[in-house]
């Protein structure tokens, strides 16, 4: 494998971090703090979907901080995922579920 | 489930995809009911006395010092029964019932070893499955968090040696379980579905409690698009189900024995050192010691390891789950339900508000 310089910020690098912006943003609306909370997945929904009005839709998973493990001996804890989608046109997440 | 929501939600129809979500007061969900060890050893000194009489029987006792487990979600239990008095019970096989979870005994070993008991003492070896069970909270999420496993075991005279013996291998952690909205009598959402008469379905055009809306929030639970409890539809049955199965099917029946844990329980059985070198059991647990932890991290990283790869790779909608599996069979349930009342009714179509 092959490890390289950390690379110059791209589109995709900008999308991503705006995406996760905005869906920390959403937490105070959907009554959730997201203080205490990582982001665990991130995915382009390349299609879009039914939340967002482009295709420019980032689907985002967040988790409790003390469910996330500091080393590989430790065990993650199943569920606590908080979801958001983040439509990057429209400028705006919206919470759309939990996980367990 | 967050376990950081400040309050309860309205269900308005602007901010209907927050939960109604908060912890309260309720009866444990149902948790699984452990066998203690002391119950296997009575049962088993029943069926030995039956069998082959009290002078058998007694050759199995010795000094006490077995535990006995707490119901699951319990509290520790008295260590001491008024009966047992200072009774030790080397028992044949040491394993624990877990609902929905195996209840086979780990494997038996007997006189499979050069293990010679002292006079007048019979020591079965023994493969002991895993005891405890995690605690059980109401409120802050839905989540399983298994601590890892720690070990118990003890130095058995072997003749001119001392050996290991593991005598527990114990299990615990914590389920949060937060009660879903449930409003049977409330047309509104988020909700648990009952679908009756002055239940909460309804065949209203543009209205989250029409009958095909529910199902369809409910059927894309365990699918990869928009899956995951709700944001409408859901049931702390489910919720229950789905927490448990992590306990019950990926804890104990995968992560656990994918990581070896008999053969650890065997090595560790294994250890010895000689008399010569240790006079007494006290010097020999600390001569066995380095070896007994260095096999139980080598499970330990095994299972955290399995543990981990099946929260990581499967916890997820549509990626085969068990958790979600469990979950969503408890949902079927609600979209059969609220399928033939709407069938009753003569209701047809209506999907998305």
């Amino acid at each position: 494998m092959t490890r390289d310089r950390e690379a110059a910020p791209t589109e995709t690098t900008a999308e991503l971090v705006r995406a996760v912006r905005l869906a920390e943003g959403a937490f105070g609306a959907a009554d959730l703090e997201v203080t205490g909370h990582v982001l665990v997945a991130a995915r382009r929904l390349s299609g879009g979907s039914p939340q967002c009005s482009g295709v420019r839709c980032w689907e985002l998973v967040f988790k409790p901080e003390r469910l996330v493990p500091n080393s590989p001996d430790e065990l993650v804890g199943a569920g606590g995922e908080i979801r958001f989608t983040a439509d990057l046109d429209a400028g705006e997440a919206v919470f759309t579920g939990f996980g367990d | 489930m967050g376990g950081h929501r400040r309050g309860e939600q309205v269900p308005d129809e602007r901010s209907a995809v927050r939960h109604a979500v908060r912890p309260v007061d309720r009866a444990r969900p149902q948790v699984p009911t452990m066998v203690t060890t002391r119950a296997l050893e009575r049962r088993q000194l029943l069926q030995l006395q039956r069998a082959a009489g009290n002078t058998a029987c007694c050759g199995l006792v010795g000094a006490s010092r077995t535990a006995r487990e707490a119901v699951s979600g319990g509290d520790e239990p008295d260590q001491l029964l008024p009966e047992d008095g200072a009774v030790r019970t080397h028992a044949l096989e040491v394993s624990a019932e877990f609902a929905g979870g195996s209840t086979t005994p780990g494997p038996t070993r007997v006189g499979t070893s050069d293990h010679r008991p002292a006079p007048g003492v019979l020591a079965a070896d023994q493969a002991v499955g895993p005891t405890g069970s995690p605690t059980v909270h109401s409120g802050g999420g839905n989540e399983c968090l298994p601590t890892l496993p720690q070990l118990d075991w003890d130095v058995q005279d072997a003749g001119t040696s001392w050996r290991a013996n593991v005598v527990a291998m114990r299990v615990g952690g914590d389920i949060r379980i937060t009660a879903w909205a449930n409003a049977p009598s409330s047309m509104t959402a988020p909700n648990t579905p009952n679908p009756v008469d002055g239940g909460n379905i309804n065949n209203a055009t543009g209205s989250r409690n029409r009958w095909q809306f529910v199902i369809d929030d409910m059927a894309d639970y365990d699918s990869a698009s928009g899956g995951g409890a709700g944001p409408y539809w859901h049931s702390t049955a489910a919720s229950s189900a789905h927490e448990w199965a992590h306990w019950n099917s990926d804890l104990l029946r995968d992560a656990i024995p994918t990581a070896n844990w008999t053969g650890a329980n065997t090595d560790i059985d294994a250890l010895t050192v000689p008399k010569s070198a240790s006079s007494d059991a006290a010097a020999a647990r600390a001569a066995l010691q380095p070896g007994v932890d260095a096999r139980f991290s080598t499970f330990l990283r095994a299972f955290a390891t399995r543990w981990n790869a099946i929260i990581n790779g499967t916890d997820k909608p549509g990626r085969g789950g068990r958790g979600y599996a469990a979950g969503m069979a408890v949902l079927n349930g609600h979209i059969s339900a609220v399928r033939g009342y709407a069938s009753s009714k003569g209701w047809t179509g209506g999907g998305s508000p």
